[in-house]
């Protein structure tokens, strides 16, 4: 075969490479993408079936010019990554197509390479980045395929393992040299971050709440964040996760405040920014605050969320007068920032704006009006500052908490409040901020995350989407801000023993004939669970949360001093010692990997000095058999075979027995 | 030459005395660190583009599992560095024997690899004059690469230095040695045949006494061993009469002398390329003859050995054969 033409073998392999890097990153694509390149790939493996003819050269061109266009014609403008790894895939399913010599296929080998280090872009979790390590991996295995002669038909029968071995030895050896160049090269500050427009992400939390038109709540266990506290995790009753303030109320839905006094840039504070309004003076924090880290999961939104009062000193990261946080760019992965919370706190307690206050007040009149008559009512009875309470004991006693409520399509909340009488926490929220505005009272929901399931042995806070929640705060004059949760009146232990400890209880089952089973089989599946996410949370502190400032630590805790020598140094001692590591080896290696002449001859030497025979160095074989032979005069004509037989076999190349000579050699037994 | 290639060529002049010096000329090269070079292929450096760019993307992205996908290539590089380097380490290089040829037929020299590592030496490149060759070396086994060198002078062939490399098993980095093996192939002068000349210088008839009709057959004597199968007379063998030989007159009393002395006047290379035809020839008709150089006298007898020894001489010339 022709040095330069691909043979069979090659072809596959560098077909296994290029599905294999692509397929991961085929998911967050065009689907026309993902079918361009698996039609190549099709297309190129009936024509391997076919002999080795290349498709046209025109039709190469149009279906790249197609490709081109379909890519102009997806994303406009086509930048970041998304059109990028498009581009890139589509390029590679072409070069596929087309590519019949060795060097050309070198220039798919490194397309390949550079799509399988684009995955964990698109996620980035343990799993996926094995996967782009695997991919990565294969692809060196078709670069080394490609450069063995193998003419032989590819088949699984003849099909070496070698190559592998050789690949994957080479990975074993590189991965200490990489933990160390991650550890200690140098991070350069993003020049500009670009954010990641993927459509997986999901989240509990939205920033439209229309609780009357959904009929069941999706309670996905999927982590939405993790929190790793200073000191002790607070009491369930208080993790309440501000994520966003929704003022605006329709009548049936609740909207953030599309409105100048919240959305407009000023309102919101940066860090080592100047700030045209200074809010900051509204809020007064005390008491001991907590400190914790949260490790949050791509939401693509730009909300993030903290205890009230929270407060942090990330760059990224804005404080808006509504007393949440905000990140400059959405969240497109995992991202981690540090709060200090104030848990006892006051919020705006003297006054509130003309415009917050109207809007604070407004519960779009007409729009619920028994609940209107009701409330008024209530307030010509006994006053506004009764209405709450009152609220909440009707819950408490005549509502129900579900996951399942009816559809409220009309007047939600009258419809609600006087004919349903069952929702979650959304449905309650809603119908008390409704009826807190209508008294008079100002009144915002608040959406985010309540509560959270700590981690048994790692110690750190599990928040789950089933944990999204949503509740309300009320204005008080000289108070400012409270918090009051509606769902705690209707379900307390909602509150108190979190999302999962509460419905497995409302489960009615025949314990005595399933818990058991039932139980045992929860067992394992937690603690595989608990296991899983532990190894995430390693993952997500050590690898991808692993930054500039950590680095800086680390160095300053080994080094006592940051400076460039001593850096230098530690560089130096690593791959010395790296070095000699290998050097080491090799030599046990070379050692271990005696011909098995030489173990044959060091297995009858032995078997001699265990007989009680003395062996000098200097000693030729037949000096050892005259010593042997006057040891035991019995043996001499077996030893004086077995002597001759090896020096045949040492130096005459002779082809001995060798399974018989070892046989022989264990067998003897003198004296 | 002209003063502005003059110090290239003085730094390459120096380049190869301090490669003679390393690698000196030799009976076999075993590779090792003191002979072995490495340096990024030109894949090599297109892989570290590759990884930069990664990087780049690392960094624009603030994506630690894309940068620490890229350190791990820039690892992978290094240990190919040691992987490609020892896949040539430890292997010994020889010439292999070759028969000889007359000048300006083509040569066929073995290069035997030798490897006594347990594992297999896969994509090892020979390059010679234009020529390239490529052998995979089984573990503790052997493998041949044959060069064909098309010969012009006579006498021991000096191989020079030959390239051998490897790319495997990346095909990113390029590890190779210039070992300068002593040959054991020998390049017989070319055979012209010509009259020979007469003391005086002019062309006549050369070998008078020692015409046609010696092989007369003279009688039969004791065989002993040693003698060529065509002179055992099988006749009389088949007869029952045991093993005889034939004995000729011309053996006993004519031999054939090809003497230098009988070319006088023209050049060496020419009077032993006509000596070197002349004996081919007197072999071919099966009589004995001897041979006459200056420092060199070989007495008058025929067959393989008897030839090989003559065109040796013949070869080496002016060395005197060693036998």
């Amino acid at each position: 075969m022709n040095e330069l033409q691909l043979s069979r073998v090659q072809q596959i392999w560098l077909m296994s490479a290029l599905v294999i890097s692509c397929a991961p990153i085929w998911y967050f694509l065009p689907f026309w993408v993902a079918a361009s390149s698996l039609g190549a790939i099709g297309w190129r493996a009936y024509l391997l079936s076919r002999g080795h003819a290349e498709p046209n050269r025109w039709v190469m061109f149009l279906l790249s010019v197609i490709l081109g266009l379909g890519i102009l014609a997806q994303f406009s403008p086509p930048v970041g990554i998304e059109p990028m790894s498009s581009i890139l895939t589509a390029a590679a399913g072409l070069k596929f197509l087309e590519m019949s010599r060795r060097r050309e296929s070198q220039l798919l080998i490194y397309l390949c390479l550079f799509i399988s280090a684009i995955q964990p872009i698109f996620a980035q979790n343990f799993g996926s980045f094995l996967l782009a390590v695997f991919s990565i991996v294969v692809v060196l295995t078709a670069q080394s395929m490609l450069q063995r002669d193998t003419d032989q038909q590819f088949s699984l029968f003849n099909f070496s393992m070698e190559p592998i071995r050789q690949i994957l030895r080479l990975v074993a050896v590189s991965i200490p040299l990489t933990l160390v160049i991650f550890v200690l090269a140098p991070r350069l500050p993003a020049f500009s971050v670009i954010p990641v427009q993927i459509e997986s992400a999901t989240t509990g939390v939205s920033d439209f709440m229309d609780p009357g038109s959904i009929s069941s709540l999706s309670n996905s266990s999927e982590v939405a964040f993790r929190v790793d506290f200073e000191g002790e995790v607070p009491p369930a009753r208080e993790l309440y996760w501000r994520g966003l303030v929704l003022d605006d109320f329709d009548g049936r839905a609740w909207e953030p405040e599309g409105r100048r006094w919240i959305r407009d840039n000023a309102s919101i504070i940066w860090p080592n920014r100047a700030t045209s309004f200074d809010w900051r003076s509204e809020t007064e924090r005390y008491g001991e605050p907590h400190r914790y880290t949260v490790f949050l999961e791509p939401t693509q939104e730009t909300w993030l969320f903290a205890l009230p009062a929270a407060a942090s000193t990330k760059e990224s990261i804005g404080a808006a007068r509504n007393l949440v946080l905000t990140n400059r760019i959405p969240i497109s992965q995992p991202t981690k920032y540090d709060v200090v919370s104030h848990p006892q706190y006051r919020h705006q307690p003297n006054r509130l704006d003309g415009p917050q206050l109207r809007d604070n007040l407004d519960f779009s009149e007409g729009s619920n009006p028994r609940t209107e008559a009701l409330i008024a009512e209530w307030v010509e009875q006994s006053g506004s500052d009764s209405v709450l309470p009152n609220l909440l004991s009707l819950f408490n006693q005549e509502f129900v908490y579900t996951m399942e409520p009816p559809v409220y399509p009309g007047n939600a909340v009258d419809e609600f409040i006087f004919e349903g009488l069952r929702g979650f926490c959304e449905h309650f929220a809603s119908a008390t901020a409704a009826i807190l505005r209508m008294a008079g009272i100002p009144a915002r929901v608040v959406a985010g995350y309540q509560g959270g399931e700590i981690h048994p042995t790692e110690g750190y806070l599990i928040v789950h989407q089933y944990n999204a929640h949503a509740w309300v705060e009320y204005w008080e004059q000289g108070v400012g801000w409270t918090r009051v949760d509606p769902t705690a009146a209707v379900a307390p232990d909602r509150i108190e023993y979190g999302f999962e400890q509460y419905f497995l209880n409302d489960d009615v089952f025949d314990p005595s004939l399933f818990s058991l089973d039932r139980f045992r089989g929860m067992a394992l599946f937690e603690w595989v669970r608990l296991q899983v996410d532990s190894l995430n949370y390693r993952w997500l502190t050590l690898v991808l949360g692993y930054d500039t400032s950590i680095q800086f630590d680390l160095f300053k805790r080994l080094l006592g001093d940051v400076t460039p020598i001593r850096l230098v140094l530690v560089l130096v001692v690593i791959l010395a010692a790296l070095l000699a590591i290998y050097l080491i080896w090799n030599r046990y290696n070379t050692h271990r990997k005696l011909s098995e002449q030489q173990k044959i001859l060091r297995a009858y030497l032995c078997q001699l000095r265990v007989l009680g025979i003395s062996i000098r160095p200097a000693m030729t074989l037949q000096d050892i058999l005259v010593e042997a032979g006057q040891k035991f005069p019995d043996q001499r004509a077996n030893l004086a075979n077995l002597t001759s037989q090896i020096e045949q076999m040492l130096y005459q190349m002779s082809s001995i027995d060798r399974e018989h000579l070892k046989r022989k050699i264990k067998a003897l037994k003198l004296g | 030459m002209s003063s502005f290639s003059e110090p290239i060529v003085r730094l390459k002049n120096h380049v190869s005395g301090w490669q003679g010096k390393r690698q000196p000329l030799a009976e076999f090269e075993r590779f090792n660190q003191r002979n072995l070079y490495i340096f990024p292929a030109r894949e090599g450096f297109r892989f570290l583009v590759i990884v930069f760019l990664i990087w780049m993307l690392g960094t624009i992205y603030e994506n630690n599992l894309v940068l620490l996908l890229a350190f791990f290539l820039v690892a992978v590089f290094v240990s190919t560095i040691f992987s490609t380097h020892a896949n040539l380490d430890g292997l010994t290089l020889r010439v292999g024997d070759s028969d000889p040829v007359f000048s300006g037929d083509q040569l066929r020299v073995p290069l035997l690899f030798e490897s006594k590592s347990g594992r297999w030496r896969r994509r090892v490149f020979v390059r010679y004059q234009g020529q390239e060759h490529v052998v995979d070396i089984p573990p503790s086994g052997k493998a041949t690469a044959q060069l064909r060198i098309d010969t012009e002078q006579r006498g021991w062939l000096a191989l020079g230095r030959v390239r051998v490399y490897t790319r495997y098993p990346l095909g990113i980095l390029h590890a190779w040695s210039w070992p300068l093996l002593k040959s054991k192939c020998l390049v017989y002068p070319k055979q012209v045949p010509r009259d020979t000349t007469s003391s005086d210088g002019t062309e006549g008839h050369g070998f008078a006494p020692a015409g046609r009709g010696m092989d007369d057959f003279a009688g039969l004597e004791e065989w002993r061993p040693g003698v060529p199968a065509q002179r055992i007379a099988w006749k009389q063998f088949s007869a029952g009469r045991g093993m005889l030989e034939k004995t000729f007159e011309a053996q006993a009393s004519n031999p054939t002398w090809i003497d230098w002395e009988s070319y006088k006047g023209i050049p060496v290379e020419d009077r032993l390329s006509a000596m070197c035809a002349k004996a081919m020839e007197m072999e071919r008709c099966g009589q004995s003859y001897g041979l006459r150089l200056p420092g060199t006298r070989l007495v008058p007898s025929q067959g393989e050995r008897h030839l090989r020894q003559l065109l040796t001489a013949l070869a080496i010339y002016p060395e005197p054969p060693q036998f």
